[in-house]
């Protein structure tokens, strides 16, 4: 009798530990994952949970050529804020599971294939550039509408928080500057500065469209 | 003598300074009531006797007003617009141009949804509902561009003309050119004039290294729009972006085409 309780008890620790193991990394105490729906598509962000990974391959590598991929400062523009994961995972939890916000990946169409953040859209840099003549078609996409005047009325126009490949990577930036030169209000655009660099150094769940 | 001439000369010197300080003359003069200066010479012309009063010429021409444009291309329209009288059966609309626009577009289209429902009445039922009442060209011509004026339709960007009017006759020819072409019945229009004859056509042969090269330009003519220039040069509107691509530097947009502008029209 006494045997068997000790035994139960044993079992209960065991079993504890085992799950307490499972749930080692959270994105914050108490929070192990962020779910969301995003057009009938569930996306779930955990972290790796081996306490032992390192970054390997590309994002591991500490020193580019700079020129071109030179060190972003904090604040693209003014009027545009600059957040980091937490309040990107909350974005994408709220206004942009509503419908009201949507998460940019300005890469090109290869980079974005390979691996992005859950819940991206994939809208090249280069495809808002003025030299574009059917980036009108793009921005109407995202909300904006046709003025009397021939101009884009952004009044409706989604919240959009782009990123590209990290702190070095200066495609968002650029596409910030596109969009606020095309008229999109600075209040609805964000920089997720941290970009795919600083979203893997996290280990945090990163959306594979294709092989490559 | 000396004394003389040297009178002769102060006066002489006087008269040069009375004309010109004039110290007698004052605004207090009934002749000159207004005081001129250059701001005011437009609503004040000076008051010369006999002169007829200057009027100010305009400097810049009144703007040519900008029509609200679509995304949809001609095509995409003519087709819409057989569709919608039972002609062809609808179709998926046309893609951009470009395909990396396309794919955004389609991507952003996929997450934030289909695009909203025109609450107001768009070209294409304007367009439809008129030939379906057997309207005239001329009144649907009438009707399209006091509709695009007033903003309540948007029109295919190469459809819009220099003088910044909806070319109806370049859609309306489309249109007729596609019901043949889906039903199989030869259209009774006149044939589209050959490019050779076309006024505003110039050809020119350019000495290169190996051989020749023929080039053509073309002057826009009055009344014309993108759509129509390639429809008269290519055969098909559709081909414009052909014209606008080789013409970008000086031309902001395919619905920014303007009288007597010089375009290159690169081989189809």
């Amino acid at each position: 009798m006494r045997i068997r309780r000790v035994a139960a008890c044993c079992a209960a620790v065991f079993l504890a530990g085992l799950s307490a193991t499972a749930q080692e990394v959270a994105i914050t105490e108490g929070k192990p994952d962020a779910t969301f729906t995003l057009k009938d598509q569930t996306f779930r962000i955990t972290r790796n949970q081996d306490t032992e990974a390192v970054l390997t391959g590309e994002f591991a590598r500490t020193s580019r050529e700079c020129p071109p991929f030179c060190i972003q400062p904090m604040r693209i523009a003014d009027g545009v804020d600059t957040i980091a994961e937490l309040e990107l995972i909350a974005l994408l939890e709220t206004d942009i599971a509503a419908g009201r916000a949507l998460l940019i990946d300005s890469r090109l169409p290869d980079w974005y294939g390979q691996g992005t953040i859950p819940g991206a859209v994939n809208v090249p840099f280069s495809t808002l550039d003025p030299q574009n003549p059917y980036r009108d078609e793009i921005l109407q996409a995202l909300g904006a509408v046709p003025g009397p005047d021939g101009g884009l009325d952004f009044t409706g126009a989604l919240e959009l928080v782009l990123f590209c490949n990290g702190p070095w990577c200066s495609q968002s930036p650029q596409a910030i500057t596109n969009l606020l030169e095309a008229g999109y209000p600075a209040d609805k655009l964000l920089y997720y500065r941290g970009g795919m660099q600083g979203w893997q150094s996290l280990g945090l769940t990163v959306h594979v469209l294709q092989e490559g | 003598m000396i004394r003389t001439v040297l009178a002769l000369f102060i006066f002489a010197l006087t008269l040069c300074v009375m004309i010109i300080y004039q110290p007698f003359s004052s605004t207090a003069d009934p002749d000159a009531g207004v005081e001129v200066t250059r701001a005011a010479t437009a609503e004040a012309p000076l008051a010369v006797p006999g002169a007829a009063p200057i009027t100010p010429a305009p400097i810049t021409p009144a703007p040519v007003p900008r029509l609200r444009t679509s995304a949809d291309s001609m095509d995409a329209l003519s087709g819409a617009v057989l569709a919608d009288l039972g002609v062809i059966a609808p179709s998926a609309p046309a893609p951009i141009a470009d395909p990396a626009t396309a794919q955004v577009v389609a991507e952003l289209q996929r997450v934030t949804g289909a695009p909203a429902a025109p609450a107001q009445p768009d070209l294409q039922s304007l367009v439809a509902q008129a030939l379906r009442d057997g309207q005239s060209d001329a009144y649907i011509d009438r009707l399209v561009n006091e509709a695009a004026r007033a903003g309540d339709i948007a029109v295919p960007r190469e459809l819009v003309t220099a003088e910044g009017r909806v070319d109806t006759a370049t859609l309306l020819a489309a249109i007729v050119t596609e019901a043949s072409a889906a039903t199989g019945v030869a259209p009774v229009l006149a044939p589209a004039p050959q490019p050779a004859e076309a006024p505003g056509l110039e050809v020119r042969v350019i000495q290169q290294n190996e051989g020749t090269r023929e080039a053509r330009f073309y002057t826009v003519q009055p009344g014309e729009s993108l759509g129509a220039i390639a429809h008269k040069l290519y055969g098909d509107a559709a081909f414009y972006p052909l014209i606008f691509e080789a013409n970008r530097q000086i031309m902001p947009s395919p619905d920014r085409v303007r009288v007597g502008q010089r375009l290159v029209i690169p081989a189809p």
